[in-house]
């Protein structure tokens, strides 16, 4: 009984550590999309245009490197994109270090 | 053999699986759907080493072309927090500080009689070199050689090529007094520096049209008190007569082949448009209006010609085919819509738009009919697009004298063109040089 109490609690504590986790991972998520959008400037005239930035980061928010080979549009608009990346960093912390990626790959897809 | 086939085929498979579930795990995720339009950043730092005396700032001339194109923010030289002008010279994290995306240095030497000039363009944040190049120079084509660096700039960052080191055509009037004044028609570069008088006249001078070689232009001259049409050759000066009818002869457009040349003639009774062969100067006539029908101009592909026309009752912009036939009324925005001209992709026309007494620049995308006011003068006049279509070149008003001004085709940037006396008036781009 005790130990089926005992495991119960762990499971409901994984769980909720769980929920916290993926909730602060949104809160991060949200925080870097913040800066860089507020990097991001987009050269005139260039509308509907999509690209796919893979993005290394190393802990401190240091940008490592920045690939934005597939990405429509004129070379003005993906060095745009690259550099509002580069003006962001360092990228904001994580709300814990359980949440943070190395990895980040950002698709850019402007709304009007 | 067969065995060794089957265990190659499951590798992959077992490759694949850990790559997904890696993916899964350790990648972030972000969408990204605002941003700011707008200039980007890019730092020119005056050109080295300090001390050499030049007749012309070179980094300056390239910072005011970019700027001038809408597309790009060159950085106040106050802002600039190094001058470096050499490659080993550049310290990116300077740059990085000051978020610039772009730096661009460049060192002068002298060399014989004249220059070499020599530039490096970096990508800031990537520090990395995108292009560097010498060019041999003199006092007199610095500014030209600026230009040219502007153009290599340009084409690098944006993929298209610039238009800097280009020419413009424009008239100049001059009061003399006594009831006297210059008509002059010049060309310069197309910041407006370097004007030289290509012919003048105490007679207007009007509607300046550049051959599509760039090698000659077509002008009125009412130098014998009544209008005539010339071509006349910018390198020797020589001219040649192309019409002198009874009445108006106005308005020349070259095709953009260089064989014909739109015109307007009141020969018959009104004003109309024809197109003369200019090897035989047989002429043809294009329209038959009840109204005024003038200010031809053609479609890039040359099969097409817009013209104003009042034959609806106020002044707008007809289109039709270069062979004859109907035309059809292109702009129905506003009570007046004049002197259209095409862009050099053939998608979008800027003309004058006239509305509660002013005039200003708007250009017409032809797609989707939407049209956008540029300017804000109250006399806006005679747009000109850019070779490459970015920007606008047109005729202003202030205190009461004519400017040159030139706009971004997106209306974000504006700027004055430099300018001497007299009243400047009817701009026109000239076409890249071959």
């Amino acid at each position: 009984m005790a130990q089926e109490e005992a495991d119960r609690r762990t499971q409901a504590e994984a769980e909720k550590r769980e929920q916290e986790l993926a909730s602060m991972r949104d809160q991060y998520r949200i925080a870097i999309a913040q800066k860089v959008e507020r990097n991001w400037i987009r050269p005139p005239g260039v509308t509907g245009a999509t690209c796919k930035v893979r993005v290394k980061q190393i802990p401190g928010g240091d940008v490592v490197s920045v690939d934005a080979s597939a990405c429509s549009g004129d070379p003005s608009y993906r060095k745009s994109v690259e550099a509002a990346v580069f003006r962001a960093a360092p990228l904001p912390q994580p709300p814990d270090p359980a949440v943070f990626d190395r990895d980040i790959i950002f698709y850019f897809e402007p709304k009007q | 053999m067969n065995g060794l086939k089957m265990s190659f085929k499951k590798i992959p498979l077992i490759v694949c699986l850990c790559l997904l579930s890696h993916a899964a795990q350790a990648v972030l995720d972000i969408e990204i759907t605002q941003g700011v339009e707008g200039a980007t950043p890019i730092a020119v730092v005056p050109f080295g080493p300090a001390g050499v005396n030049l007749p012309v700032d070179v980094a300056e001339v390239i910072a005011t072309d970019l700027r001038r194109s809408g597309r790009f923010a060159p950085l106040k030289r106050n802002d600039l927090i190094a001058r470096p002008y050499e490659a080993n010279q550049v310290n990116f994290k300077d740059w990085r500080l000051v978020k610039s995306d772009n730096l661009v240095i460049g060192k002068v030497t002298p060399f014989g009689a004249g220059y070499t000039v020599k530039f490096y363009l970096f990508d800031v944040f990537r520090g990395v070199q995108l292009s560097a190049f010498s060019l041999r120079s003199d006092a007199a084509h610095l500014r030209r050689t600026a230009h040219q660096i502007a153009d290599m700039i340009y084409e690098t960052l944006t993929g298209e090529p610039g238009a800097f080191a280009t020419r413009i055509a424009y008239i100049t009037v001059t009061d003399l007094g006594a009831g006297k004044r210059r008509y002059s028609l010049e060309v310069a570069d197309s910041d407006g520096y370097g004007p030289r008088p290509v012919v003048q006249s105490m007679q207007p001078l009007l509607s300046p049209s550049w051959s599509p070689d760039g090698t000659r232009l077509a002008y009125v001259s009412f130098e014998t008190k009544r209008p005539r049409i010339y071509v006349q050759e910018l390198h020797s000066g020589k001219r040649q007569l192309i019409t002198s009818f009874p009445g108006i002869n106005g308005a020349p457009a070259w095709s953009p082949d260089g064989r014909k040349m739109a015109l307007v003639l009141s020969k018959d009774g009104d004003p109309e448009i024809y197109v003369m062969d200019l090897a035989s100067k047989r002429l043809r006539r294009l329209t038959d209006s009840l109204g005024i029908d003038t200010e031809p101009a053609w479609s890039p592909d040359g099969r097409t010609i817009i013209f104003t026309s009042d034959r609806g009752g106020t002044p707008q912009i007809y289109r039709m085919s270069a062979d004859g036939g109907r035309a059809a009324r292109v702009t129905f925005e506003g009570p007046y819509n004049a002197r259209a001209s095409f862009s050099a992709d053939g998608h979008t026309i800027a003309m004058v738009h006239g509305e509660n007494n002013r005039y200003r620049i708007a250009v017409l995308d032809l797609k989707t009919g939407s049209l956008q006011v540029l300017t804000d003068g109250r006399l806006d006049e005679s747009p000109s697009f850019a070779p490459n279509g970015r920007m606008i070149i047109y005729a202003t008003e202030e205190r009461n004298r004519g400017v040159l001004a030139a706009v971004s085709v997106d209306g974000r940037v504006k700027q004055r063109l430099s300018a001497r006396e007299g009243d400047a008036r009817e701009p026109v781009w000239a076409p890249i040089r071959q």
